[in-house]
């Protein structure tokens, strides 16, 4: 039976799952649902795991184009307005910042660049974190009466986020010309640290979800969190490099993926390169422990959940 | 075409939890559990937990319809979801050979401001096609489902008919091997949902095993010979459908009567006392056949003397509510309460109704129109049990047996 490859039913997750051959003939593929811990036959979980990331391409596709359309469809402005938060948050900071409300240090940068860059990357981070419990909340009645590979929300998802990321670029190259500021060859490389914040931001939204699903604690606290996580990030102004903040800022993982990424788009000098290749690193591993998290307490939150 | 066995049940239980606090730490602990030794699953009922699902079994074969029914709270949906693999079973297993394609509720996913078009590609994606798949569906579906030009319209302008048809059309053509169905088909109006009785037939005689859940009993006979009663997460019935009916009728008849309370103890007026029922041999039963010879021994208790009683009988089913009702003046019958008790026999010969639950309810008034004494419901209860005639809509029907002749006109 070695030769069988384990076949994927389309309704996606399963708990168990066997394929064999009788006399020649296919035998349909047998799922078993049991109270076993499926932790304790991990070679087994993995081949599931991937059988559901398989089986979610389809759907992924179908539930991102779903939500972008259905998006902006019930507005007179539609699709401009992915345009118009960016525009927005960075005038609002250029202009607080050129009447003097704060002191913000030198950004070697025009600082509408930096404020649009930093926000765009930050949106990123902010959007893989929505793959947790925003996602799981929206898809509520789906999840608990559809049984489908429940992956496919998250990287529908994250899907979105590139296409948001994708379309603000065009915003950011406007703005470029404007200022007539031109971006280093070093841009390209900037792929791998959105990539990086991406996975930083679902590593964190679905560890959350597991315990945010149920208890609407969690939900409230991210809320207050996630705006003081944004200031505790140098997203507006540049890391200072000696306060009591910058202790902060340095345990911050979010800081050095996005200090370098906005360098890599911007000056294409590093500042801290270590520190952001150390979480490019430990983000798939991360990613992966995640996953098998989020895919074993699927079911359980699924129950509990009140539709 | 029955054929191998496609879904086992073996001893499936599922545990709830009734206070939403703890079944939200049970939740956590479960999750817990997972990650932490030892593998092993916790048996016992924890604090405000009960079996939703208790020590279930049964196995379905290909091309077999089973109905589930049973009162509210009984377990059908938890056993639903659990087939669905959407919940995770405490005890036992279930093993599923096939695909499985679910209708626990129609549209699921469904964007309002989407087009008909684009929430079926989406819905038919949920429910596991490919968009090859869907597109060689797609003229069928649209076809099947009758909305036409409404393809084209955003979801908001459908009506919930048209989104149900729409929802059904999707899930009725996945072709799965195993196909749930939870209550969806009570929306639509009739003529559609004639259309989805013989769709699902057509998918039976494709060897696609049916679970069919459903509280309008009298449907059920469309498609299924077979069915299983839950009661409080138990197994009570897996067999026959009429006696099924019989058995699911009599729960609800003896759940709507524990909430009916109308009796007094002591009272200073005449009231109806204890009812029997009778077969034709004399014996106390509650269990008739089609046909039979019901006998009611009614005890009238008076504390004073009556001339002149009159007594009004009302047959009653949970599904259909009064059917039928008669009252002793009608056939001149004069009776006396004489204190302490008057006892008054009924007889009901040749039965004209089909199997189910009934009640068979009293009230009790004197010579006065303004002398109602005493009303009592029910006062007795009793199930027809049989002959079994639904024959697939081809046999007797609904709840009474009608007098009826066939006869071949010669030719003119």
């Amino acid at each position: 039976m070695s030769d069988l490859q384990p076949e994927l039913n389309k309704n996606g997750s399963l708990y168990e799952h066997e394929f064999r051959v009788d006399n020649d003939k296919k035998v349909p593929i047998e799922t078993v649902y049991s109270p076993d811990k499926v932790l304790h036959r991990p070679r087994y979980l993995w081949c599931l795991m991937l059988a559901n990331l398989r089986a979610s391409k389809q759907l992924t596709w179908r539930l991102m184009i779903r939500d972008i359309r259905a998006r902006y469809r019930q507005s007179y402005l539609g699709y401009l307005w992915a345009f118009i938060p960016p525009i927005v948050t960075t005038l609002l900071w250029t202009v607080l910042r050129s009447q003097g409300i704060f002191a913000i240090g030198d950004t070697g940068i025009p600082y509408p660049i930096y404020v649009l860059t930093g926000i765009m990357l930050w949106d990123v981070f902010r959007g893989g974190m929505k793959s947790g419990l925003d996602v799981v909340n929206t898809g509520r009645s789906m999840l608990t009466k559809l049984n489908f590979p429940r992956e496919a929300l998250v990287f529908a998802n994250a899907g979105q986020v590139m296409v948001d990321f994708a379309v603000r670029l065009v915003v950011l190259a406007i703005a470029c010309v404007l200022l007539k500021f031109s971006p280093p060859a070093t841009v390209i490389l900037a792929l791998v640290g959105i990539v990086g914040l991406l996975g930083l931001g679902i590593i964190i939204g679905l560890l959350l979800v597991t315990i945010g699903a149920l208890y609407k604690d969690v939900e409230k606290a991210i809320g207050y969190g996630i705006s003081l996580w944004f200031y505790l990030t140098p997203v507006v102004y540049p890391p200072p490099s000696e306060s009591t903040l910058a202790f902060f800022l340095m345990m911050n993982p979010v800081t050095p993926l996005l200090v370098t990424t906005r360098e890599l788009m911007t000056t294409g000098t590093l500042t801290q390169p270590l520190g952001a290749l150390t979480i490019l690193v430990c983000i798939p591993l991360m990613l992966a422990g995640v996953w098998v998290i989020y895919h074993i307490s699927m079911p359980h939150i699924i129950e509990r959940m009140n539709v | 075409m029955i054929g191998d066995v496609g879904v086992i049940v073996e001893h499936l239980s599922k545990k709830f939890c009734r206070d939403l606090k703890r079944s939200l730490w049970y939740g956590i602990q479960g999750i817990g559990s997972e990650f932490i030794p030892p593998f092993r699953h916790n048996k016992l009922l924890r604090k405000d937990e009960f079996w939703a699902l208790n020590d279930i079994s049964f196995e379905l074969r290909r091309g077999e319809c089973l109905g589930i029914i049973g009162p509210n709270g009984s377990g059908k949906s938890t056993l639903l979801k659990i087939l669905n693999g959407l919940n995770k079973p405490d005890m036992g297993r279930v093993t599923i050979r096939g695909r499985v394609g679910a209708l626990i509720e129609l549209g699921t996913g469904f964007s309002p401001v989407l087009t008909g078009r684009e929430n079926l590609y989406i819905n038919a994606t949920i429910l596991g096609l490919s968009k090859h798949e869907i597109d060689g569906l797609f003229d069928e579906i649209v076809a099947f489902a009758e909305i036409g030009d409404f393809i084209d319209m955003p979801l908001q302008n459908y009506s919930s008919g048209m989104k149900v048809r729409l929802g059904f059309a999707v899930a009725a053509n996945l072709r799965p091997d195993i196909l749930i169905i939870d209550e969806v088909l009570a929306v639509g109006d009739v003529g559609f949902r004639m259309k989805c009785y013989k769709h699902l037939r057509q998918l039976l005689d494709d060897g696609t095993s049916v679970i069919f859940v459903s509280h309008s009993v009298n449907h059920l006979s469309r498609i299924t010979e077979r069915v299983i009663v839950l009661n409080h997460g138990r197994n009570v019935h897996d067999g026959d459908l009429a006696k099924g009916i019989g058995i699911y009728e009599h729960l609800v008849l003896r759940e709507s009567k524990s909430s009916r309370t109308n009796e007094r103890e002591i009272r200073d007026t005449p009231s109806i006392g204890s009812v029997s029922l009778l077969n034709n041999l004399g014996r106390k039963t509650s269990e008739f056949q089609t046909g039979e010879t019901l006998i009611a021994e009614i005890e009238l208790k008076t504390p004073m003397k009556v001339v002149g009683g009159r007594l009004r009988c009302f047959i009653e089913t949970p599904a259909a509510g009064i059917i039928g009702s008669f009252a002793t003046p009608f056939k001149n019958f004069q009776f006396d309460l004489n204190s302490p008790s008057t006892s008054i026999k009924l007889f009901m010969p040749n039965l004209p109704l089909l199997i189910g639950g009934y009640y068979f309810n009293l009230s009790l008034h004197g010579p006065d129109i303004t002398d109602v004494y005493h009303r009592k419901a029910p006062a007795a209860e009793f199930q027809i049990t049989g002959p079994i005639t639904p024959r697939f809509g081809f046999g007797l029907g609904g709840i009474i047996s009608f007098e009826h002749q066939w006869e071949l006109m010669p030719k003119v």
